[in-house]
């Protein structure tokens, strides 16, 4: 018996174009200084049983700040910040600043786009992607050759 | 434990920038006429957890860690779990009025300038 996976290669779920976030958050900017790694949000993805889950950090916003868009297997978080300088306020240390971003993440075939939601707490946004028919294992099957 | 004693300056020079913010909150700093905004970014702490120490002219703030669950994690960008960041401050600053206010992630504590060190016009007699 062929037991058939049927979990595609590179499915899972994960920031689009990671490799360029690695370069600029890792790479470039402990060189170029943290400017360029200020502006795009870390994020932490939780794979769990019945569902994923993304946490941006995302601090001193607000709910209404943030758009979430669900297009075809794309998930897209952004935020625009109307008065981004605050330059009127004398800083004299500048570790983070309320930039606008826009962030994309690959959703995987067993989520229910239907019913991803999300919510915004301390300073968290919270994206809750269930998987769908958690009961039974769809995913990866056994296809029995009559 | 090594990790623990090693100071940030030291852990940042060896495990770079991004290793460094994932576990320590980034601040602001900012000043005003007559008092001194630190602002923290923590990020899905609760305030509960914070605490925010005066020892002299040090100051202190951090967090109560709380048991490590044990996600799955896909990618983690940011764990504040537990983190110390500690300010020496500057001498204008009158320690005993120091307050804060927690708001959406962010922590602004407010170092308000000691009488003498306020800007002040002098009259002339």
């Amino acid at each position: 018996m062929h037991k058939i996976n049927l979990n595609p290669l590179f499915d899972e779920l994960r920031p689009v174009a990671s490799v360029f976030d690695e370069l600029l958050q890792g790479g470039l900017s402990t060189i170029l200084g943290e400017g360029l790694a200020t502006t795009s949000p870390r994020v932490n993805i939780v794979k769990n049983e019945k569902d994923y889950i993304i946490e941006l950090a995302a601090p001193g916003l607000n709910k209404s700040d943030f758009n979430l868009d669900v297009e075809q297997s794309e998930l897209n978080v952004s935020v625009a910040i109307k008065d981004e300088s605050g330059d009127s306020e004398n800083f004299i240390r500048r570790e983070y600043r309320n930039a606008s971003f826009s962030k994309s993440f690959h959703i995987p075939k067993d989520v229910d786009t239907a019913a991803i939601s999300a919510t915004y707490e301390n300073g968290v946004l919270r994206i809750a992607l269930p998987k769908i028919n958690t009961d039974e294992n769809t995913w990866s099957r056994t296809i029995d050759i009559n | 434990m090594k990790q623990s004693t090693c100071s940030p300056a030291k852990r940042h020079m060896r495990h770079g920038m991004r290793q460094y913010y994932q576990h320590t909150p980034r601040v602001n700093v900012v000043k005003q006429a007559d008092n001194y905004l630190l602002q923290l970014a923590i990020p899905g702490l609760a305030k509960e957890d914070i605490s925010i120490d005066v020892n002299g002219f040090q100051l202190t703030v951090s967090h109560t860690a709380s048991e490590n669950s044990n996600f799955d994690f896909i990618n983690k960008g940011f764990d504040l779990n537990g983190f110390s960041r500690t300010f020496k401050l500057s001498q204008d600053i009158d320690v005993s009025k120091v307050h804060a206010s927690f708001d959406a992630g962010v922590l602004t504590i407010s170092l308000p300038l000691s009488d003498n060190a306020k800007p002040r016009t002098i009259s002339i007699q």
